[in-house]
């Protein structure tokens, strides 16, 4: 619970309702959600601007997708912390994700315990660096 | 082409000049037969000036024209050259002519040659586009045919020349070469353009004009006693012939004329049908065996005839010189007492036999008859015979004498004779000359019948080949182009789509194993195109689930994620009236995304994470997973085998069947068993049930995509386990009575290629 309180973390969806859903869901778990965006853009730019510990981040929007925000974010830094959730099944984008160093992936509709339980874990991560 | 067009008389209203030119020549001609020619040269200029002069001045006008207006004059100066050329060897000729010389070689050869260069050029740069277009081994035939000409052209022209010279020689050869790389083209052009119009009138006019040429030829020839057989004058019969038969032969145009719907085919050009070739290749064997008949006969008889007259000869000149060596002195070769000699001679010619001999005459050294059947010419000088002046030289002289001379009339009733002088020698002189005549009529006789055997001989073996040929045809017809018939239409049948045919032929030669083939590839294809179909199908839902299911899957997080803070913010302000449905919310969107999750997984193959395992611990986990009802057992048969697979997978595979059987089941009391077996490096595991089994109808497409008998049925288990198991290179079947499921699998796997595999939901360390 107590590291859980010293995350500053983003979220990135083109979904409204799914950013505000995800966001309370934090907020009431006690992580710290600084800043909110709707596209890979987004993304990237309040990353720079927020440097968060965690980086929550859909992969299918439009225009500037999650590839895109992914490979942005870990140019400006390589061990940033970028969970991938997506509603995307396809062996494809597992792949290519991983390949492109993503922290982690959780599939749509995800289990609340599981998501705690990575930003758990994660803090322990951002904590050591 | 223009070119030619614009210089051929297209009517009589356009030439009208140019006809009249032609017809005045013509007759001008025909009068050289009714006054004298050595006075009249001029009546044959038309031939050698007037109309080939027409002809230089015509396509000089033409060459300039075009140039004036800027064509290209290439073609067109190539024919004005040659025509130049022949006509300037004409005029050379008749200067010969006039001064009353004729040599050859001469300077018109030289002309005459040179025109043939730029003419050969000429055709052939005309008949680019046939050449072009007609088959390579068409080519060859026609070179073969143009050369047909060779032999009589190099025959007359040697045979005038004699072999004097190494020049005069190769100038004999030079014509007919020149002769043949003319004709090429034109054999080509006639041809193609015949038969590109396709209309087999030109073919039976051709056929008129040569067969009507040949006979002229061969009058004249035959009349002046020139005539040989293979003369040019046979084979410009034979190309007649030919043209009548292209004109009558092939797929029978002519009745279509006749019936008056006649309609050209432009495109056919000169691809011969099967039948046709076999038509041509048999008149060319059946030539070949006449004409080879005849040459036989031929040389037999000159053979025969020749060595045999030689004999005769030698012989009764032989025994006539024995016969008076021993009878005769040489005071009864003196001229004197012809009643005496009457005698003397009777007696000598009595004694020799002279079955052979019909008639005698005994000349004096000076040329007086001193004995003769015929008593009127007794007496007198005939000094003046050649044949006597040689042989009294010393030499034996033969002469061959036909009835017809006047000479001969008393010899009527004989054939051919034969005169013989033989010079006497008696004590080392020449005193005289005994002639005899001998009937060659037994030789002649004896040599008709020889060749009369040859003819026979020719002629039973044409009607054998014929009838070969026929029989064969017959056959060809049966065996061959009937059956290739019908693979055509039947080709064109799965062309249209339609794969049921089904080709059946007795023999078993390579077109039954061709339409075996044809057979197969409409069954193949047949397959091939229902699997497309299937794969089309299946590709097309596959992204519409994939859509669908990405699209779902959004605000199902939401609905989780939603409820989650519901019961959050629940539990902060001690409230638990609405946990109950907040499960039911929970419960719902989790079986929401397992149906989406299981219609994905369907779609995507996973590449296989192949590892060792225990084929019953796989099963024993995937009856646990199940929650099996109360009303039925589930009994595994210990047998266990070690099997390479991907566990995972194999485990979904025996889930759905332990699912499907459950279902099939239903409320009865009931029971499945598992059987595994094993059999050399085969395992064979069954799934039985004693659920009521599946419709007869219904068996072929339980393990399809989206079949389903249940309202929640995904429709897609089954055909899941299908494409699992195929990907472990096995088969899955279903049988009734009672329900089982055979998967046979190799207990090996290929190691298919890997590529890491994600390990997905689980973080990297």
């Amino acid at each position: 619970m107590s590291l859980r309180e010293n995350l500053n973390v983003i979220v990135i969806d083109d979904d409204y309702n799914t950013v505000e859903v995800f966001t309370e869901f934090l907020e009431l778990s006690g992580v710290k959600v600084v800043g909110k965006g709707y596209d890979g853009k987004d993304g990237v730019h309040l990353y720079k601007q927020l440097k968060p510990d965690i980086v929550f981040l859909d992969v299918m929007m439009p225009d500037f997708n999650g590839f895109y925000a992914l490979e942005n974010i870990k140019k400006i830094n390589p061990n940033a912390l970028v969970v991938m959730i997506t509603a995307d099944l396809s062996i494809e984008t597992e792949i290519k994700l991983e390949n492109m160093k993503a922290t982690s992936i959780i599939y749509k509709p995800f289990d609340i315990q599981q998501i705690l339980e990575i930003i758990d874990k994660l803090a322990l991560k951002a904590v050591k660096s | 082409m223009k070119i030619i067009q614009e210089t051929i008389p297209k009517t009589f209203k356009t030439y009208k000049y140019l006809l009249i030119l032609l017809a005045v020549s013509a007759i001008l001609l025909q009068t050289g037969f009714f006054i004298d020619e050595e006075s009249a040269w001029w009546i044959s200029s038309s031939v050698y000036f007037i109309v080939p002069g027409t002809l230089v001045v015509f396509s000089s006008l033409l060459t300039i024209k075009m140039a004036k207006s800027g064509q290209s004059i290439k073609l067109i100066l190539l024919f004005t050259i040659s025509v130049s050329m022949s006509f300037v060897a004409e005029q050379i000729w008749i200067g010969y002519e006039l001064i009353g010389v004729d040599p050859f070689p001469s300077w018109a050869d030289f002309f005459y040659l040179a025109a043939y260069p730029p003419l050969a050029l000429f055709l052939f740069k005309l008949i680019k586009i046939p050449i072009r277009a007609i088959p390579k081994s068409n080519l060859l035939f026609i070179g073969l045919l143009a050369s047909s000409f060779f032999i009589p052209t190099y025959w007359s022209t040697y045979e005038s020349i004699g072999e004097e010279s190494l020049f005069d020689l190769v100038l004999s050869i030079i014509y007919p070469i020149a002769d043949i790389i003319i004709i090429v083209p034109l054999i080509i052009g006639i041809l193609y353009w015949v038969d590109k119009r396709n209309n087999f009138l030109i073919y039976l006019l051709l056929g008129a004009f040569a067969t009507l040429l040949a006979d002229t030829f061969y009058i004249y020839l035959f009349q002046n006693d020139l005539y040989s057989v293979g003369n040019s004058v046979d084979i410009l019969w034979i190309w007649g012939y030919m043209f009548f038969a292209f004109a009558i032969f092939p797929s029978n145009k002519f009745l279509d004329y006749v019936k008056k719907d006649y309609i050209p085919n432009i495109s056919r050009g000169i691809n011969m049908k099967i039948k046709t070739r076999l038509f041509i290749w048999s008149i060319i064997i059946i030539a070949a065996i006449i004409s080879g008949g005849i040459f036989l006969s031929f040389s037999f008889s000159e053979l025969y005839w020749s060595s045999t007259v030689e004999r005769t000869e030698l012989v009764n000149a032989d025994s006539i010189l024995i016969h008076a060596q021993a009878h005769l002195v040489p005071e009864d070769f003196l001229v004197g007492d012809f009643e005496k000699q009457e005698k003397t001679f009777s007696e000598f010619f009595r004694s020799i036999d002279t079955t052979e001999v019909l008639r005698i005459k005994v000349w004096s050294k000076e040329g007086i008859i001193l004995f003769s059947d015929s008593k009127e010419i007794v007496g007198k000088d005939f000094s003046d015979n050649l044949r006597f002046q040689e042989a009294i030289e010393g030499s034996v002289q033969p002469v061959i004498k036909d009835p017809v001379l006047p000479e001969n009339i008393a010899e009527k009733g004989y054939g051919q004779l034969m005169e013989v002088y033989v010079p006497i020698t008696l004590e080392g002189e020449i005193v005289g000359v005994i002639e005899i005549y001998t009937s060659l009529d037994l030789l002649n006789n004896s040599i008709d019948e020889l060749n009369q055997i040859i003819l026979i001989g020719t002629l039973t073996v044409t009607l054998f080949v014929i009838s070969i040929i026929v029989v064969s045809a017959y056959n060809l017809e049966k065996s061959i182009v009937n059956p290739i018939k019908k693979l055509r239409e039947s080709t064109k049948e799965i062309s249209r789509g339609n794969f049921d045919v089904n080709l059946e032929f007795e023999s078993s030669d390579e077109i039954n194993e061709l339409a075996a083939d044809i057979n197969k590839m409409a069954d193949d294809l047949s397959k091939n195109q229902n699997e497309l179909l299937k794969a089309e199908k299946l590709r097309s839902i596959g992204e519409l689930a994939s859509r669908l299911g990405h699209d779902l899957r959004n605000p199902l997080s939401t609905i989780k994620t939603s409820s989650a803070i519901i019961r959050m913010k629940a539990a902060m302000a001690k409230d638990d009236k609405y946990t109950k449905n907040l499960a039911s919310i929970d419960k719902a969107v989790d079986r929401m995304a397992y149906q989406i999750e299981s219609v994905l997984d369907f779609i995507r193959t996973k590449p296989l994470q192949v590892t060792e395992n225990s084929l019953q611990s796989i099963v024993q986990e995937a009856i646990d997973i199940i929650k099996v009802p109360e009303n039925i057992r589930i009994n595994v048969e210990p047998t266990d085998v070690k099997i390479t697979c991907d566990s995972q997978k194999l485990g979904i595979v025996f889930t759905n069947l332990i699912t499907n059987s459950i279902q099939a089941i239903g409320e009865n009391s009931g029971e499945i068993t598992i059987r595994i077996k094993e059999n050399q490096g085969e395992i064979t595991c069954e799934v039985i049930d004693s659920g009521p089994g599946i419709p007869k109808d219904e068996i072929g497409k339980v393990f399809e995509p989206l079949f389903t008998t249940k309202q929640t049925g995904t429709g897609l288990g089954l055909a899941s386990c299908i494409n699992v198991i195929q990907q472990h290179n096995g088969t899955i079947t279903l049988s009734n009575n009672p329900t089982t499921f055979t998967i046979m699998l190799p207990m090996r796997q290929q190691k298919s290629p890997q590529f890491n595999e994600m390990i997905v939901q689980t973080l990297k360390e």
